[in-house]
């Protein structure tokens, strides 16, 4: 198949967003995450609800509110709080780490939305075929694996006439469909090993069947991506980007290597978008 | 092609023999059928001829492919092997991989894995399912994934265990058709081992029978037909309905083992007539007198995703008291649903409006039955699809046992032996201690109704429950829910087996579209439909 993106270069690219993201704790960069984010949700045929907002500034609120109660650093207090000190600070770590949290998980679903089964398999490729089988392997067995239980639980309710009552009654019946489970996975087991068998599994030195070839913009994007994740780590090593909150909030935005950096993280996070063939191959595939 | 010479085998640990001097030869482009009944060693055969999966035991005298003596040690893609299950036979997770997966084990690099996954597909039909999730794919749909990603190998010998005994009799048929089709275009050689014999037992070259390990009538359809219903034996019963129906023994003239070639007969009209004296004795006198009504539907809607149609629609029934109903339909008809409706086996997500009444007590359609308290008679039990998932023992008296140790102790001894007997499943008494996954599908049908029946419940619910099941036992099923009526258990069955269901039916109705069309005494039902309708009835319609 001729992909315009090789999923190595998505891997990569989510692997450098998602470290930027997870070890520079910046609000500049928080934003342009949460940019890029949102702009991917929406090429990616995404729906954004009510429900999703909800989640994130209930993540946000809670954990903001709970960091002053089990942290007492920072140096402007605030009030009293049955003796303990609530800062400035330790309210504002809180609120950072909660929108890094909501960052990474925004970034999470974007990843497994795009890193589908096949993608991952490639990533493993030839090398690494063994993970490659087994990923695939346990790709198909974990819906199959809930599906089974569904049919056991149907089974054993409809042979005992009807679903247990009371809570002694529920334990013994789930034990059961755990025993059901477990000897199903098991038999499930021998008969895909004869019938991968039966398949010439083990017959000669397996290959890997690469559907994916290197084409000039997935060599000329990774290429990209590495560049501007370099671009990111020399800014904060020659100073920049630097976000401090105990004993005081002090966020830097005003220094040339600030600028450098999140200029880079912004390309780089916006990196595979600008092509209109990486957009129109991902909207393809979710037509 | 293959030649097998005085095979003996003995399963490790096994005291008699599965196999006993088994000698043939098949020859390349033949289509060979294996029957014989349960456990006559026809698997055991099979898996002989494929190297990689020869079960470890002591073996006598060799098998030859291609003139070279084949040992276990031995790997031949060339031949293929297609096993029951196709659940377990998809290896992964996409339809494209589970084509390259072969392909990949033989060390075939890319480009030609690209180019012949692309011709296997557009052969087989798989173009469009090529991307999809093996899991979306039906039980038939993922059998034939099976045979395409064996057949990508290049195989010359295609081996199949019962293939179709998890699929419903349409997808079955469909699966042989393809296979006939299959043969017709390559020439491929194929041994088939199968017990349900209705549509395939005419398109084969050569029958083999088999009973306890050993070869004992081989040679053309007609032929072996001939042997089975001369020699009386119990397995003709798994013969075409043609064979059975048309043979009278006297005129010399070998079965039809087709119902075309039955049609082409210049006598066609005089067996017609001599077929129905024959069985019109044998046919049920009446539908036994009405005592009420057990289960009783009206204007019942129900479905599972808000966004989808509903399965069931303004469907209204009643089910007769100590009488046997069945509910045929095409597949995706709502059949299953309307039992699990029944049984108030509900799933969390589901919408429905409308009231089911069992036995006098009333309850809503979306609501979950309740299981019976400690002491009341079971009002409901209902035999689902894929009976293992009732297993949980570790052997066949265990899972027996299990639940209603009470009233086996209660029972005396002997009582495990006595209750199998009476209801025909004695032949589960020499499995008590193997593990229910090691008994065969029919022996697990019964080793789940033993179950079900054990909690004596007032109404059986069964969905296809002679899936995996042979001719014989069909028959000794038949006769056991004939018993258990005569007993005042109302029984209702869901199958796509209408001869089975006119075997033992008093009534009959029709599903379609979520919709019961119409429900009268079965023998009308059948002898009224022409498409929808049992084979002797097509056999018997001029």
């Amino acid at each position: 198949m001729r992909v315009y993106l090789h999923s190595r270069t998505w891997f990569l690219y989510f692997v450098m967003v998602i470290v930027i993201l997870m070890t520079f704790w910046h609000p500049v960069l928080l934003l342009i995450s949460l940019e890029s984010g949102l702009l991917w949700w929406r090429i990616l045929k995404r729906r954004l609800t009510a429900g999703h907002i909800f989640a994130a500034l209930a993540i946000i609120g809670v954990l903001t509110v709970a960091n002053p109660l089990i942290s007492s650093n920072g140096a402007t207090i605030l009030f009293y709080l049955n003796g303990r000190a609530i800062t400035t600070e330790a309210l504002a770590y809180g609120f950072l780490f909660a929108s890094v949290l909501v960052c990474t998980l925004l970034w999470c679903v974007i990843l497994s939305d795009v890193m589908t089964t096949d993608r991952w398999l490639n990533v493993c490729g030839r090398r690494f075929w063994r993970t490659g089988l087994v990923l695939t392997m346990v790709f198909r067995f974990f819906p199959l694996f809930s599906k089974q239980w569904q049919k056991i639980r149907e089974g054993q309710e409809a042979l005992e006439g009807g679903s247990p009552v009371g809570l002694k009654e529920t334990f013994r019946m789930t034990k059961r469909e755990l025993l059901c489970m477990l000897t199903w996975s098991l038999e499930h087991g021998f008969v895909t090993a004869d019938a991968m068998l039966a398949r010439g599994y083990g017959a000669a030195r397996r290959t890997f069947f690469n559907r994916e070839k290197y084409g000039a913009a997935s060599i000329g994007i990774a290429l990209a991506i590495a560049a501007a994740f370099a671009a990111v780590i020399t800014a904060a090593v020659n100073g920049g980007l630097e976000a401090q909150i105990y004993p005081y909030v002090r966020i830097h935005m005003d220094g040339c290597m600030d600028i450098v950096g999140s200029a880079a993280f912004f390309l780089l996070c916006h990196l595979p978008m600008i092509s209109h063939k990486v957009i129109r191959e991902e909207r393809r595939m979710r037509s | 092609m293959i030649q097998v010479e005085n095979m003996s085998f003995t399963y490790s640990g096994a005291a008699r023999p599965s196999l006993s001097d088994i000698s043939l030869k098949i020859a390349p482009g033949e289509f060979v059928l294996l029957c014989g009944p349960t456990g006559c060693g026809k698997s055991t055969l099979l898996r002989m001829l494929k190297p990689e999966l020869t079960p470890a035991g002591e073996r006598t005298g060799r098998v030859v492919y291609k003139d070279r003596e084949i040992g276990t040690e031995d790997r031949l893609p060339e031949i293929g092997f297609v096993m029951q299950m196709p659940e377990q036979q998809v290896v992964t997770d996409r339809v494209w991989h589970e084509l390259a997966f072969s392909l990949e084990n033989l060390g075939v690099t890319s480009d030609v894995i690209r180019r012949r996954s692309a011709e296997i597909a557009a052969y087989f039909d798989l173009e469009k399912s090529f991307e999809k999730d093996t899991n979306a794919l039906s039980g038939g749909e993922k059998q034939q994934l099976v045979v395409a990603s064996t057949m990508i190998m290049g195989c010359k010998v295609l081996l199949l265990d019962e293939p179709t005994s998890q699929l419903d009799p349409i997808a079955a048929n469909r699966f042989f058709l393809w296979l006939e089709q299959l043969r017709r275009e390559f020439g491929i050689t194929i041994v088939l081992a199968e017990h349900h014999l209705e549509e395939i037992y005419g398109e084969t070259d050569r029958v083999i029978y088999m009973d306890n390990g050993r070869i004992q009538a081989q040679g053309k359809p007609a032929q072996v037909a001939h042997d089975l219903l001369v020699g009386g034996d119990a397995f003709s019963a798994a013969l075409p309905t043609v064979s059975r129906l048309f043979y009278d023994g006297k005129s010399g003239r070998d079965p039809f083992v087709s119902l075309r070639e039955a049609k082409a007969a210049p006598d066609y009209e005089n067996l017609v007539a001599a077929a129905k004296v024959k069985i019109a004795g044998r046919e049920r006198v009446s539908a036994p007198a009405e005592a009420g009504t057990a289960v009783s539907l009206s204007n019942v809607n129900f479905g599972y995703d808000e966004s989808s149609p509903a399965v069931l629609n303004k469907l209204s029934l009643d089910i007769p008291a100590g009488a046997c109903t069945a509910i045929v339909g095409g597949n995706g008809s709502g059949k299953s649903t309307l039992l699990k409706v029944i049984a108030g086996i509900v799933p969390d997500k589901k919408y429905g409006a409308g009231k089911v009444k069992i036995l006098g007590e009333t309850r809503a359609v979306t609501e979950k039955k309740k299981k019976t308290t400690a002491g009341a008679r079971q009002k409901i039990a209902f035999l689902m699809q894929d009976v293992s998932t009732l297993f949980t023992e570790e052997t066949v008296y265990e899972e027996i046992v299990s639940g209603v140790k009470e009233k086996v102790a209660a029972g005396g001894e002997g009582f495990v032996e006595n209750f199998l007997r009476e209801n025909g499943f004695a032949a589960l008494t020499d499995h008590f201690k193997q593990h229910p996954y090691d008994l065969s599908g029919g022996e697990q049908q019964m080793l789940g109704l033993t179950k079900l029946l054990l909690r004596d419940p007032q109404i059986l619910l069964l969905d296809e429950p002679t899936k995996g099941m042979d001719a014989v036992a069909k028959e000794e099923f038949a006769a056991l829910i004939a018993k258990k009526k005569a007993n005042g258990m109302t029984i209702i069955l869901v199958t796509h087996d209408l001869d089975f269901a006119e075997l033992c039916a008093d009534y009959a109705a029709m599903l379609f579209r979520g919709e019961i069309l119409s429900k009268e005494r079965a023998d009308r039902f059948f002898a009224d439909n022409v498409f929808y309708t049992t084979h002797k009835n097509r056999a018997l319609n001029l």
